[in-house]
């Protein structure tokens, strides 16, 4: 589905949700709910305020429904209220540092375990945008996960187009040179030689 | 193009962001450079690997919650409207201002006295004010003895020459001689004199004191 016929339908369906149909609701919340999910989690790392924080993001479209602007999309809309509400929790956590347990995944043999499997390079990627500063994560999750446009993705952040350029580059740039060793790694057992297990 | 440029704009290329000229002078270097051929390749695995990255899913009662919290939303707000005014009363200057205006001519009215002319006598602030309306004008006021006491003298004199000479009696000699008393004695102010109708005798008002007067009664044959 292009862009421009997805933006039609997304200002269909928020019409109807402004007359009151519940139904044209539960279309938006399945459409976005898991793009958002993507996008949130991998900012706070952890699934339960993840959750939390895309709840609230469909609960505030609901409640301010009337005042959603056509000339926009609707795309824009609902991934700025979602951010922003993920920025809070962030900024709320810098002063309270919580650890979720749950997050905490296994022991330090198991992580180690994990890190002799170099193939599993989405998971390396996953893990290495976890890494990332978070300027250069956003623009990156935006860009090259969700594929929103580049203009998009500058009225989200509220940056300029330049600067989503050049952090989208520079994301990319540090994420190649993360995975370059495991790359090597996975072609050497591809054909046969052992490596040392290194870090990322 | 230098490898370092061409680097730089590689990931652009592999998403095909890149046009016309510039697309083709990196296609042209890379057709002759094994290095950032190499270099696009691990870009192209990269953009590869963000397609295949693990996706989050919510949780499956993702959505009834959601209807459930915006239920309970909205159950608040009518709760919150049911107890509050749709607008609060706006106190304005056209409202205030006539308000004002009775009020304080009101306090005037009550402060200067007003209400207390629709009150009986028995109001104290009353009988102070029936007390500057008394009958003061009925008791001698003090006046200027010399002049008042000297004319009283001429007319008293006038009088007792005129009924000397119609009488020709020499009791009102002894009026002379009370005359003269009353020329040595403290001022006072002979009245004319006044004849009760009942026993015919004289009286003159003669004032002990400036500020009171003493009928004495002179009998004619004293």
């Amino acid at each position: 589905m292009d862009k421009e016929t997805e933006k039609h339908q997304d200002h269909e369906l928020i019409r109807r949700v402004q007359n009151g149909d519940m139904v044209a609701f539960n279309d938006i919340t399945d459409r976005y709910k898991d793009r958002l999910m993507n996008v949130v989690y991998r900012m706070l790392n952890s699934q339960q305020e993840a959750e939390d924080i895309v709840q609230e993001t469909f609960l505030r479209v609901y409640q301010h429904r009337q005042s959603f602007d056509f000339r926009h999309c609707f795309s824009t809309w609902i991934y700025t209220i979602a951010l922003n509400l993920a920025r809070n929790e962030l900024r709320k956590r810098k002063r309270f540092k919580f650890f979720d347990i749950f997050d905490m995944k296994g022991s330090e043999t198991e992580i180690a375990v994990e890190m002799v499997m170099p193939t599993n390079l989405p998971q390396v990627l996953d893990r290495a945008i976890e890494g990332l500063p978070e300027k250069y994560k956003l623009a990156f999750l935006l860009r090259d996960v969700q594929e929103l446009p580049y203009e998009e993705v500058a009225k989200v952040m509220n940056i300029p187009l330049g600067t989503v350029k050049s952090r989208v580059n520079r994301a990319r740039s540090i994420l190649r040179d993360k995975l370059k060793p495991r790359r090597e790694e996975s072609n050497a057992l591809s054909k046969g030689t052992l490596l040392p297990v290194s870090l990322l | 193009m230098h490898c370092r440029r061409v680097r730089s704009f590689l990931s652009a290329y592999c998403r095909g962001e890149l046009e016309g000229k510039q697309a083709r002078a990196i296609a042209d270097h890379m057709a002759n450079c094994p290095a950032c051929r190499g270099e696009e390749a691990s870009v192209r695995d990269l953009f590869k690997l963000a397609e295949e990255l693990p996706s989050t899913p919510v949780s499956a009662d993702f959505n009834s919650r959601l209807l459930n919290r915006i239920a309970e939303a909205r159950h608040q707000e009518t709760r919150t409207k049911a107890y509050l005014p749709k607008s609060v009363p706006v106190f304005t200057v056209n409202r205030v201002a006539p308000v004002l205006a009775v009020v304080c001519f009101a306090l005037a009215f009550v402060f200067a006295g007003g209400l207390g002319n629709f009150q009986g006598h028995d109001d104290p602030l009353m009988a102070l004010g029936e007390a500057a309306l008394d009958d003061s004008y009925l008791t001698v006021q003090p006046v200027n003895e010399h002049w008042a006491f000297q004319k009283q003298l001429n007319r008293a004199t006038r009088i007792q020459d005129l009924m000397g000479r119609i009488m020709g009696q020499s009791s009102f000699n002894s009026f002379a001689g009370q005359t003269d008393w009353i020329q040595s004695r403290r001022p006072m102010i002979p009245v004319p004199v006044f004849i009760m109708p009942s026993t015919g005798s004289q009286h003159f008002m003669v004032p002990a004191q400036p500020e009171t007067l003493l009928i004495r009664e002179v009998n004619a044959d004293s």
